[in-house]
């Protein structure tokens, strides 16, 4: 009951102080406008479930740099040869042609939170009477000493999808027997937990598959223990005997530098060389965010976790990798989740329909080798605080027979069929 | 004098549960919960909003993937049988033990009875029984 009440108080404050804002729009002489910055995962579910739910009564408009999207989620079965680069491409076509969205192809610069309003680079201004912001990372370039925009052209990062991903990809099919990769992976929190111990495993696979003997995958952690460590490591020794070494920071000491030009990592125990750098380093919330002053110093946004409902501004919600979602890893899945809870909530604020207490959740899946797939993934709600608690948690055990190995990875690949048409059409 | 009025779908659903649990005794206790949650009734905008989580992995175009089991519908009975079997570990996938257990009663009745009256989207090239 604590909760129902903060909520509906919540909801009738964003609604008195949009009668003030905007009284036209109670008069019914106008729709209430929302706009949907970044069609990833989170921004995209948004548009569509914002478009479903108002049924013509709201104008949802979608903003969005890029005309598809490559999702970041699958795209190391792509690097493994499990995928083509098309089938993790979506267009916005469907989206826009099954739902009233107004898909604006542009890059959203500026949020003038005083007036409501989202400036496009092209000068365009686009009103909103609420916004959600789901304009996932951006990397920190300046937290791997050495690393630049520049040198990902040559050491991809390969964290969001894309021409990165395809530049890591040229690079691993040109490997060569006894030719190495070394990956700096980052620290947390970032964008898929246990996504850069996916990806040293199809990078082993990809060695294995060629029938290389003399190349090896280094991965030089900046954390002690990472996401599915156990299964990871009991994967990596049945399937890939010594191909992958994990190495902690207790042990490398530091990354003290990378020379993208010359394929070195230079830490304090050794300098690795590797005709593959794939260098990973921390993130934030993508700029937009960072500029309209919705995050704080951990460079990400505080949200109420009973509404995604950003801590700053209660016009905003801000969705996806971008936010604070408490014990939420930043995933397609979770921002998929947290969309519906947005839209819900805005749905509520604008219209006053009905709005449930937050449910949310997750799963993560990972492939080890040929189908063996594990998974990690929780249910979670909001606590009286507003944090995102998780209310029960599963993770696949070591020692699990190949049968079940097998079945978890066919689930992913259903998973993915299904939650981007959920996304994107 | 119970199963007279069984219609076939609360009878399919105990078939379900026969091969779950042990005994006829607690089939017939699970077929009671069954009758217990659905006369809590439907409450679509709860279940519309619920539904929202299934679909992130069963898919409601019919021919995307038999990996994942359809679930769209299909009889509230044949549902609430399958989310308890998970509740109760009758039945075994951590992902559904997880997500049934996170729903209450009146979800699972909220979240059936609109499941159950939700199509399929069937393309052009869908092959399946369900379009």
């Amino acid at each position: 009951m604590k909760n129902l009440t903060r909520r509906e108080f919540t909801a009738l404050l964003g609604l008195g102080t949009a009668a003030l804002a905007t009284p036209i729009t109670l008069l019914g002489q106008a729709k209430p406008k929302v706009v949907v910055i970044g069609g990833g995962a989170g921004g995209a579910t948004a548009a569509r479930y914002l478009s479903q739910g108002a049924k013509g009564a709201i104008d949802v408009t979608l903003v969005e740099s890029s005309t598809q999207y490559t999702t970041c989620f699958y795209s190391n079965l792509f690097l493994g040869d499990f995928r083509n680069f098309d089938s993790i491409t979506h267009s916005y076509d469907k989206l826009a042609a099954d739902h009233d969205i107004t898909i604006v192809n542009g890059y959203a610069k500026e949020i003038d939170r005083s007036q409501q309003m989202v400036m496009l680079e092209d000068g365009t201004k686009l009103a909103y009477d609420a916004l959600v912001v789901a304009p996932g990372i951006d990397i920190q370039y300046e937290s791997v000493p050495g690393y630049s925009e520049a040198a990902s052209q040559i050491a991809p990062h390969a964290w969001q999808g894309g021409s990165q991903t395809q530049i890591l990809k040229e690079k691993l099919d040109a490997l060569e027997n006894g030719e190495n990769i070394v990956m700096v992976a980052p620290p947390n929190p970032y964008r898929c937990p246990p996504g850069p111990y996916e990806r040293a495993s199809m990078m082993a696979h990809l060695i294995q598959s060629k029938g290389f003997t003399d190349s090896k995958v280094t991965i030089l952690d900046v954390k002690p223990k990472f996401s599915k460590q156990g299964l990871f490591t009991e994967g990596w020794e049945t399937h890939y005997g010594d191909i992958i070494e994990w190495i902690s920071p207790e042990i490398h000491g530091g990354i003290l530098s990378v020379d993208a030009n010359s394929g070195t990592v230079e830490t304090d125990l050794d300098t690795f060389e590797a005709a593959v750098l794939n260098i990973i380093p921390a993130q934030q919330a993508g700029a937009i965010a960072v500029s309209a002053g919705l995050s704080d110093d951990s460079g990400f946004c505080p949200v109420d976790g009973h509404s995604m409902r950003s801590s700053a501004d209660e016009k905003i919600y801000v969705i996806g990798d971008a936010s604070i979602a408490g014990a939420m890893p930043k995933s397609g899945f979770s921002a998929n989740s947290q969309a519906k809870v947005a839209a819900m909530n805005v749905l509520g604020d604008l219209l006053d329909s009905r709005v449930f207490a937050a449910k949310y959740s997750n799963t993560c899946w990972s492939l080890i080798a040929a189908d063996n797939g594990v998974k990690v993934g929780a249910q979670y709600e909001a606590d009286d605080a507003g944090q995102i608690v998780s209310t029960s948690t599963f993770i696949s055990q070591t020692g699990e027979d190949a049968a079940l190995r097998k079945t978890t990875y066919e689930e992913s690949v259903g998973w993915y069929a299904s939650i981007t048409a959920d996304m994107f059409g | 004098m119970h199963r007279l009025w069984i219609n076939p779908s609360i009878g399919s659903s105990l078939l379900v549960i026969m091969l779950l649990v042990a005994t006829p005794a607690s089939a017939e206790n699970m077929t009671q919960k069954v009758e217990q949650i659905l006369a809590l009734g439907a409450d679509d905008a709860y279940g519309e909003y619920l539904a929202g989580e299934c679909i992130a992995c069963h898919s409601r175009t019919a021919d995307a993937s038999d990996s994942i089991p359809m679930i769209y519908g299909k009889p509230p009975e044949t549902l609430t049988a399958m989310l308890l079997a998970f509740q109760m570990g009758a039945r075994k996938n951590p992902t559904m033990q997880s997500v049934a257990e996170a729903l209450n009663a009146a979800e699972i009745a909220a979240l059936v009875f609109y499941l159950s009256k939700t199509e399929y989207v069937c393309g052009e090239s869908t092959s399946s029984s369900a379009c």
